[in-house]
């Protein structure tokens, strides 16, 4: 990875409109990120910030009418994702661009054998045979330390572990060797020692292969042990991006560090208890005026719900969208 | 309710060689969910119980409420022998022991008043004689879990999923219960949500002299909240002892792997940590693994680990871990 090298990714200003009985309103706003070759990206924040929304969106999955691309780009290759058809799009996604999806078991297909679904990919895209699809699914479930998956190709997603059927879905979007994976919180009903197992499996392969990683999570840690760059999102925006080491080092943004000190740790001072965030996160129709954080936010003054502040870069790599402490 | 006994010494509960079975297969196959597990709770502490999925964490909870059926064992919670014989024992047992659950969502019903699912446990305990009486409570418990006296008037879904369970913990604290069982109650929620309800958790037990089973994955969450930690594996416990002997001294395999699997935040720690990492998953409770049933998956394992059930070996008086290995460690300096 050389930063000289064109991004794999860029998202840029990506907005996103949603209208729910005739009231319209932007989940996601002005949303900008790059992703490069061999690059874990990580997005965190609260529930309803806008992480799933924006890998949908990437996807060409957003559930439309009810939500729709409004404004920005999301170019891949030199082409605009956003400017795609569903037939263009279907030809990217799960060959070069794939997904993991939050809930395994409504992404895996029931009635389907595991082997079927991770050979499908391959025979839709690459054109393989039966047989030889068949053969590079085992390869590719074995890739995911599931052992004995020659035999398991034959097993229904009923009959696979949690951790299995989170395994057979990182099979199936590795299938087609993606330039591009998107993680949606791929281990978040799992046990700790599973996560590991799955999270190290994906990290090698974004840096073996040079594959662009977007993992989605709720896990500070996560981010934190696998990931080189985080987005912090608040509210359908960016409040603060930037290498994980400096974002996590020398965090900015109030929210960023709000959700430092409120994350029980393994070595953090358990004298002072946990400081939680003030107030929760409003829905998309009642989102605050000027900065969304604004309500919540211990450092906020006058202009913050007056004006939206812009993501701005003030120390190379870091981004920050607040108006305190210029 | 206070105890009979009086000697404050006396664990508030115990647990003695607990086993809980599940028939399956249509009675040809036994589930050894729970698999001979002891332990004390003291009257204000918190003891966590931790490991994978299936190790038998929310069985053990349920035992304790009298809702799955026991095949072997001695529990007492209080001055009351469980399974309660007597509808008098029942009934104490009923105020006195309350749980809270993972999912704020599906734990409450969605047609009722949040006042009237708060009330629910007095009317059924016979506290407070009237109406008014009963509301009056309803109001005192929705401020001590910070919510409005007006949400009694509102309905599960108009809550988010913190405030939620805010409601599910003033149900539980309705009946002034000595013991409450967490199962998870703070897995499902966003960090910020998580802080706020480990604070209520930890002000309620200090304000009402609470006594905790908290049941959790979470190791930092754990470790917040924990007098003392229990680590489950297959029905067993391989490792008890004070909060700090389980988190700095690790000392069963299982124990080593399963905190060497949970993320720091610190990056840099986390960019040089070479983590022993625990291979494959957790074994069917129907076939466990013969001797110590972790030694598949065990990077110490030797042949008798394979042959021989370990025994919990004491390593201080308040600290045990059932490991051959420990066993051995500890032989030449046996006095
Ligand atoms: N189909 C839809 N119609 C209307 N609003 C939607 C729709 N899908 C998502 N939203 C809203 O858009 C916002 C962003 O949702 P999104 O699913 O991206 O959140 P998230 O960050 O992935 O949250 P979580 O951590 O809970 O998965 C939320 O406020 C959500 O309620
Ligand atoms: N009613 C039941 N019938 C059959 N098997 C059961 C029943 N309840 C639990 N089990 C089995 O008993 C074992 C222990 O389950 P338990 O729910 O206690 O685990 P746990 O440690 O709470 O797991 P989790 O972390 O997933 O909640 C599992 O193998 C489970 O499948
Ligand atoms: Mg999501
Ligand atoms: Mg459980």
């Amino acid at each position: 990875m050389t930063v000289s090298e064109p991004p794999l990714l860029t998202v840029e200003g990506l907005t996103t409109t949603v209208s729910v009985q005739g009231r319209q309103a932007h989940a996601l706003d002005d949303v900008s990120f790059q992703v490069r070759k061999g690059e874990c990206v990580a997005i965190v924040g609260e529930s309803g910030s806008g992480k799933s929304m924006t890998a949908l969106a990437i996807m060409g999955l957003l559930p439309e009418p009810q939500v729709r691309a409004t404004a920005g780009s999301i170019r891949f290759d030199g082409t605009d994702l956003l400017t795609l058809n569903q037939e263009q799009m279907r030809a990217f996604r799960g060959d070069r661009i794939s997904m993991i999806f939050q809930e395994p078991m409504t992404s895996l297909n029931p009635v389907f054998t595991i082997g079927h679904q991770i050979s499908e990919p391959l025979i839709y895209h690459k054109g393989l045979g039966r047989k030889a699809a068949r053969k590079k699914a085992a390869q590719l479930l074995a890739q995911v330390q599931v052992a004995d998956a020659e035999h398991r190709l034959s097993l229904y997603p009923h009959q696979f572990s949690g951790g299995m059927r989170q395994r057979a879905m990182i099979a199936t979007g590795l299938a087609c060797d993606p330039e591009l994976m998107i993680a949606d919180e791929p281990t978040t009903a799992l046990d700790v020692t599973i996560q590991a197992q799955i999270l190290e499996i994906l990290r090698d392969l974004a840096r073996g292969r040079g594959m662009g990683l977007i993992l989605i999570t709720h896990s500070l840690g996560v981010v934190a042990r696998y990931a080189d760059t985080v987005i912090v999102m608040y509210a359908g925006r960016v409040v603060e991006s930037g290498p994980v080491a400096e974002v996590f080092g020398r965090p900015k943004h109030p929210y960023t560090r709000g959700l430092m000190a409120c994350v029980p740790t393994m070595d953090g001072d358990l004298e002072s208890a946990l400081v939680p965030i003030d107030g929760q996160p409003s829905g998309v129709f009642d989102r605050p005026s000027g900065c969304a954080f604004h309500p919540r936010c211990p450092l906020a003054f006058d202009r913050c719900w007056a004006e939206t502040p812009p993501l701005e870069e003030f120390r190379p790599g870091h981004h920050k969208a607040c108006w305190a402490d210029e | 309710m206070s105890d009979a006994t009086g000697d404050p010494q006396r664990p508030l509960v115990s647990v003695r060689d607990l086993k809980v079975q599940f028939a399956v297969a249509g009675g040809r196959q036994v589930v050894r969910a729970v698999d001979g597990v002891s332990f004390d709770i003291h009257r204000g502490e918190t003891l966590s119980l931790v490991g994978e999925s299936g190790s038998g964490k929310t069985t053990v909870g349920q035992a304790l409420l009298g809702v799955v059926p026991i095949a072997e064992g001695e529990m007492r919670i209080g001055d009351v022998s469980l399974p309660a014989r007597t509808a008098a024992d029942r009934r104490r047992l009923r105020r006195s022991a309350q749980m809270i659950f993972q999912d704020p969502y599906s734990s409450l019903n969605p047609r009722m008043r949040v006042g009237d699912i708060i009330a629910e446990p007095l009317r059924a305990n016979g506290i407070g004689a009237t109406r008014g009486e009963r509301q009056k409570r309803v109001a005192e418990l929705l401020g001590l879990v910070g919510l409005p006296a007006d949400a009694a008037d509102l309905l599960p879904h108009e809550f988010s999923g913190g405030q939620r369970q805010r409601i599910g913990i003033a149900r539980a604290i309705a009946t002034e219960p000595d013991f409450i069982i967490c199962d998870e109650p703070v897995s499902a929620l966003d960090v910020s949500i998580q802080a706020q309800i480990v604070n209520l958790l930890g002000g309620l037990q200090k304000r009402l002299h609470l006594t905790y089973l908290f049941i959790a994955h979470d190791l930092a969450v754990v470790r917040y909240v924990s007098s003392r930690i229990a680590v489950m594996y297959l029905g067993k416990i391989v490792e008890i002892g004070t909060r700090d002997e389980v988190i700095r001294n690790p000392s069963h395999p299982y124990t080593q792997a399963l905190l060497a699997a949970v993320p720091g935040i610190d990056p840099a720690r986390e960019a040089t940590r070479q983590g022993v990492m625990l291979g494959g998953e957790i074994p069917s409770p129907i076939n466990p693994p013969s001797g110590c049933a972790f030694h598949p998956r065990c990077p110490l394992a030797e042949a008798r680990c394979s042959r021989e059930v370990p025994r919990p070996h004491r390593l201080s008086a308040t600290h045990q871990a059932a490991c051959h290995l420990l066993a051995d460690a500890s032989e030449p300096s046996k006095g």
